[in-house]
């Protein structure tokens, strides 16, 4: 099924790793733009923008790219930032409950324990997709979560929280940089090095590529997907906290449908949802072209579903031409052996 | 050594008709509810389950086709909303003037007559959009090797903005709704609604397509072995390509059947659809990997996740059962799929206890 | 034509005119030349065995001939008339009928279905299909085979024997008058491969044309009444089989001659590495022990679907075992997962190495160093260079043709690859190397390397266990050899009392009523 995605001709040089294509791909969104909003659409304004468009579905899909790696896919996490969320918002209970900070501990217990349900549940009923598993499970969270905030919102959070974690900003370079931006960023050359350069990011490449083979070569199979999907559940409490920070208050319905923008992004990066593929760089670019590309189209027409049809566009397209490519070239080479063939 | 003979054993029958056993599960739901609610286990309620059902059914057996072939279609709750508010449009007779015009513009302008829209029309209208967009789903997965979820989640994605950019954001609401098409989900003939006639009508054709027809058989052969699918040459695409627009063609149905029943067409509308039909497909002993599942069993999987939710609403569980029935929900999918891999595995451990070694 | 056909075989081969014949077909595939100016000629009522190694073009011949592949040049001739296959329906027209090395079965369907699938049976000339004649006629059949097959059955829950049988059953269905058979055997026992035979030969008998492709030369000289051989995509030459040797037809497939294709093995055995005793898994096997000594090399034997495969697995962890113990080096021990296997000193070479034993699209180096990438770690994280040593020198050292250890191994061939999980292996320093069916779909050339590799690696301490069905391998490289019957060991042979016959009698399954007093004693 993959075989096409090999390529037999030369796509050109830079071009071939996804990378460097939304590399160029970022540049020509940020001057097509740039020229048309030349007040509006600028580095400081997109910085400030990045705020709604990289860091809760970011750390979603660095979660998902784990996940994805492994040939696995988890569409619960939405539902389990929704309950860490709402968890945290009543537990907090607008500062009559816990304390704040146990209240968000509390949060990533919550993220930690959907992911290892979620976990324990692809490694024992190996039977089961991935699929199918976290779309139950995506309705019980979320289930959940309806059930203890009933159709209320929560809020008030303390103001550091809200305030400064969710809209201050730290002065690099003459430039504002939102706090919430330096976070995510921190967590990026770390996930580099986690998943590119160890040993263990290796083995879920090895499992993700053919599962049969490394349980042979040694791979503790199962133990790779439980860590992923505990990563995965404690990173999309994370996006939860950020989006908490963001939005100020929480209502069982928050980060509906971010799942597929998680893994919307982890695809655009380079990861595949068969498995054995993905790239951490890939994923970064890949949120930066997003917030650049949303930014943009929001300011032009002010209207989220013309953002949608875009990304979807985009989604495919990624895909589709690479592999249109990869047959046109070998329809092409193949021609030209028959011409040589005529020829002699 | 041999304690019993097993030979042709109730479990074994069961296992290899799955559909009894769900139908078996189905009738147990039914009678447990009806002890705590009496007013669940009438005949009246289960014909209103039925129709309350038959749109996940039509679209359930649309997917069957599409996970048959060992594709998916998680675009097919955009699809529903985009025929449903393209036929709203020509009900309206009023396309969004700015965006798209210019596009489209002798062509929707040709066919946007006003209020008396013969019903047929619509149908027709909802269909074809529907068929369309499974056209372009299938073309991109079966041509374009692009993986499935990867593409319907994009033309979901592009789907729900299409319905956007057509309708303007604005909703269809019941004036302006023909009534005929107001009727349409409401009718009933010999007791039983126009939604179930449709249902089962859908139900029998692709019933004798998947069991008795060479393009149905071919896409389990294409399921099941796509290799050797190729090599007995038969088209591997031109299947995944039909199952695509089969199940496009159906959520376009299923669209107007719901926009009818709701009386409302929003861009939005069915939202999230597409996951209960998938878990319908799978409770109904459908395989996500492709290559088996009956067209029985998808309904009865269809039915259970319609039972459910009328028992819920129904048990009356605590003060209001509403909040709870989500939850519920999603638990009982896990355990019934569960329930399908443990008994499946009991089997399994089974037959190897009979090799006598 | 089928009746003329029978008649004239006995009269004089020559004077028969061919049924089916290839001239100058060439066929390109991106960056290579898989078929390049072959020619072949099949006559009616004869088996013409195609040979070569690995990618040399016998496959894609086949696929030209059944029209899955279209050639870029020559043409193709049935009763002397050019046809052109267009696609695999039109060479079924013609009388051409396929049995392919990976099975081509729907495992979801019925045997029926799959029987008459693209050849389905129509209610009249309606479009429906009438599944009452599909079954009868499937069991009239299965039947003329002599298989009590039940038409209704899936597919997927028969023996990769009787799926061999429910596929010649679909090629008679089709009333094939050339029949190609694509390592019919591979997966076959030598009982199963023998009533085979049988069958073959009695098609034969019946004027179908037959081409057979076979890894196994005794295959080609117990059937065949011609051989032609392939070699990278040309045609090498055609030779009555009675004209040539087993020797003279491996050199002109490999392009030179192998002056020793078993290795001499000198290593003494040493001591006791493994001990099993009375491992069980309900419904494989039951009952198994036995030991293995350093320096040894251990055949295990049998049928397939004896529990060989299944022992070994249990051994290295992939499954778990219900009742028995494992002793390494006399201490007992604990086996989990082929994870624990690799800590205490097994390492398996499992029986499909494409699906089982490497990572196709990865490199050769990553592939070798997966086992053990902590040897591979610099300050926590792993370390390129080191990586590419290691590939280098086993490279080297297994002599696996590649032009660098960055190549992906799914383009080397089959041969190689083995080598690579050899390699792969290798770094695990595991005493004990299981290897299942380790030559399995290796070419000629190869096979004496891996051999060779085998014996070598015994010389230097390893304990191989070798689960094998070639019998000539178990002869020729082990010391002793176990054999394994419906689950269980029915004899261990020593190097001195090993003839074929002792080995086939302790494979082949007992009678029915011994089989009835051996439950009741047990």
């Amino acid at each position: 099924m993959t075989g096409a995605q090999k390529p037999t001709g030369r796509i050109p040089g830079f071009l071939r790793r996804r990378e460097w294509l939304l590399a160029v791909l970022i540049v020509i969104v940020y001057f097509v733009f740039n020229s048309q909003l030349p007040e509006s659409y600028t580095v400081v304004n997109l910085l400030n923008q990045s705020r709604v468009y990289m860091v809760d579905v970011g750390f979603m899909a660095v979660g998902m790219l784990m996940v994805l790696i492994l040939g696995d896919i988890d569409i619960s996490v939405a539902s389990i930032a929704a309950l860490a969320s709402t968890v945290m918002a009543v537990t907090y209970n607008a500062g009559q409950g816990l304390p704040f900070l146990v209240s968000v501990g509390l949060m990533l217990l919550v993220g930690l324990v959907c992911g290892l349900i979620n976990g324990l549940l692809v490694t024992r009923f190996h039977e089961l997709f991935p699929m199918i598993i976290t779309l139950a499970t995506q309705t019980l969270y979320r289930g959940i979560a309806y059930i203890i905030l009933k159709d209320q919102s929560a809020g008030s959070f303390p103001s550091w929280f809200s305030k400064d974690l969710g809209y201050g900003s730290v002065r690099i370079l003459g430039v504002e940089v939102p706090l919430m931006l330096i976070c995510i960023l921190a967590v990026f050359p770390l996930y580099y090095l986690w998943i590119h350069r160890t040993a263990p990011g290796r083995r879920m490449f090895a499992a993700g590529t053919n599962i049969t083979a490394s349980r042979y070569s040694g791979v503790r199979t199962d133990r790779l997907k439980m860590t992923a999907f505990v990563f995965n559940g404690v990173m999309a409490a994370v996006a939860g906290i950020f989006l908490c920070s963001r939005t100020g208050s929480v209502k069982y319905t928050i980060a509906a449908g971010f799942e597929m923008q998680a893994i919307a992004v982890a695809i655009l990066g380079g990861a595949s949802t068969s498995g054995g593929r993905g790239s951490v760089v890939g994923l970064l670019l890949a949120l930066v072209l997003m917030t650049a590309l949303k930014n943009g189209l929001m300011l032009l027409y002010n209207d989220a579903f013309i953002l949608n049809l875009s990304i979807g566009l985009m989604l495919i397209l990624i895909v589709l031409v690479p592999n249109l490519w990869n047959m046109y070239r070998s329809m092409r080479t193949l021609r030209r052996q028959r011409l040589a063939i005529s020829k002699s | 050594m041999a304690e019993k003979k097993q030979g042709r054993s109730p479990m074994v029958m069961l296992l290899k008709h799955r559909e009894i056993g769900l139908a078996l599960i189905l009738v147990a739901l039914f009678v447990l509810v009806g002890l705590r609610n009496p007013a669940f286990a009438t005949l009246s309620n289960a014909l209103f389950i039925l129709e309350d059902t038959s749109i996940m059914i039509v679209l359930a057996i649309g997917m069957l086709c599409v996970l048959l072939v060992g594709s998916i279609d998680i675009s097919i709750s955009a699809i529903m909303a985009f025929s449903a508010m393209t036929a709203g449009i020509v009900m309206k007779g009023s396309l969004n003037q700015a965006s798209v015009q210019q596009m489209v513009d002798g062509v929707m302008q040709s066919v946007t007559v006003r209020q008396g829209t013969p019903l047929i029309w619509l149908i027709l209208i909802g269909i074809g959009v529907g068929a369309a967009c499974g056209l372009v789903n299938g073309v991109i997965i079966s041509y374009g090797k692009v993986l499935s979820i990867v593409a319907t989640l994009g033309m979901q994605y592009i789907i729900y903005g299409l319905s956007h950019v057509i309708s303007d954001g604005q909703a269809v609401y019941r004036k302006d709704m023909p009534d005929a098409f107001y009727q349409f989900s409401r009718t009933s003939l010999l007791g039983l609604n126009a939604k179930v006639w449709i249902m089962l009508a859908v139900f029998l054709l692709l019933w004798v397509l998947v069991t008795y027809t060479r393009p149905g058989r071919r896409l389990y052969a294409v399921g099941s072995n796509p290799e050797a699918a190729q090599m007995s040459g038969i088209d591997a695409r031109r299947s995944t390509l039909l199952a695509h627009v089969i199940m496009g063609a159906l959520a376009g149905l299923a669209g107007l059947l719901y926009a009818s029943r709701d009386t409302k067409i929003t861009q939005d509308m069915a939202m999230g659809y597409e996951m209960y039909v998938i878990a319908a497909c799978v409770i109904g002993g459908v395989s996500v990997s492709g290559g088996s599942g009956k067209i029985t069993g998808v309904v009865l999987g269809a039915l259970t996740i319609g039972v459910i939710n009328n028992g819920l609403t129904m048990m009356r569980l605590t003060g209001n059962s509403e909040f709870w029935k989500k939850a519920i929900q999603g638990a009982l999918i896990l355990v019934s799929v569960i329930m399908n891999v443990l008994i499946q595995r009991a089997h399994t451990q089974q037959i190897l206890r009979r090799r006598n070694i | 034509m089928t009746q003329q056909a029978h008649s004239t075989r006995t009269l004089g081969r020559e004077t028969v005119a061919p049924v089916l014949q290839v001239e100058h077909i060439s066929k390109l595939f991106p960056g290579i030349k898989a078929l390049d100016d072959v020619h072949f000629d099949l006559r009616p009522g004869e088996i013409h065995a195609l040979v070569g190694e690995n990618g040399a073009g016998k496959s894609t011949l086949i696929k030209v001939l059944t029209g899955v592949h279209q050639p870029d040049g020559g043409r193709i001739l049935m009763d002397g008339k050019p046809v052109v296959m267009t696609d695999p329906l039109v060479a079924r027209r013609h009388g051409i009928a396929a049995i392919y090395q990976h099975l081509a079965a729907y495992p979801h369907l019925s045997v029926a279905e799959n029987i008459f699938m693209c050849n389905e049976q129509r209610q009249g000339k309606g479009p429906f299909i009438s599944w009452r004649t599909t079954h009868r006629r499937a069991e009239e059949l299965l039947r003329s085979l002599g298989s009590t097959i039940s038409p209704g059955e899936l597919m997927g829950a028969l023996s990769v024997a009787q799926q061999q049988i429910a596929e010649i059953a679909k090629a008679l269905s089709q009333e094939a008058r050339v029949l190609i058979m694509d390592e019919p055997t591979a997966a076959l026992s030598r009982r199963e491969s023998e009533e085979l035979y049988n069958i073959v030969r009695r098609l034969r008998d019946q004027g179908t044309a037959i081409i057979l492709i076979s890894h196994r030369l005794e295959d080609t000289f117990t059937l065949a009444d011609r051989v032609s051989v392939l070699r990278d995509g040309r045609s090498i030459g055609t030779w009555q089989v009675e004209e040539v040797t087993a020797d003279t037809l491996v050199s002109h497939m490999v392009g030179r001659s192998i002056d020793q294709y078993y290795p001499n093995k000198s290593s003494q055995v040493g001591e006791e590495l493994l001990r099993v005793e009375g491992l069980s898994r309900t419904g494989f096997f039951g009952d198994i022990s036995f030991s293995l000594h350093a320096g040894e090399i251990l055949g295990l034997t049998g049928l397939v679907g004896a529990g060989r495969t299944e022992v070994v697995e249990a051994l290295c962890g992939v499954t778990c075992p219900d009742t028995g113990q494992i002793y390494l080096k006399g201490h007992p021990v604990t086996i989990h997962s082929p994870h624990d296997a690799l800590k205490q000193g097994i390492s398996l070479l499992p029986e499909d190495r494409q699906k089982q034993g490497l990572l196709l699209p990865w490199s050769i180096q990553h592939n070798i160093t997966l086992l053990r990438l902590d040897q591979h770690l610099k300050g926590g994280l792993l370390s390129y260079p080191s990586e590419c040593k290691v590939g280098e020198e086993y490279v080297r050292l297994l002599s696996i043709k590649a032009q660098t250890p960055q190549e992906p191994v799914e383009s080397l061939s089959g041969g190689n690859q083995q080598k690579v999980v050899i390699a792969k292996l290798l770094t695990a320093d595991a005493r004990i190397l299981i290897m299942d069916e380790p030559t399995k779909g290796v070419d000629v050339g190869s096979k004496a390397a891996i051999y060779q590799i085998m014996v070598d690696l015994a010389a230097q301490g390893y304990g191989i266990l070798m689960v094998s069905s070639e019998m000539p391998e178990v002869l020729n490289l082990c010391d002793r050899a176990l054999v394994m019957r419906s689950g269980r060991i029915s004899a261990m042979l020593r190097r001195q009392e090993f003839t074929p016959e002792k080995l086939l009698s302790a494979a082949l399954p007992l009678s029915a009523e011994r089989k009835g007093e051996e439950v009741l004693h047990g």
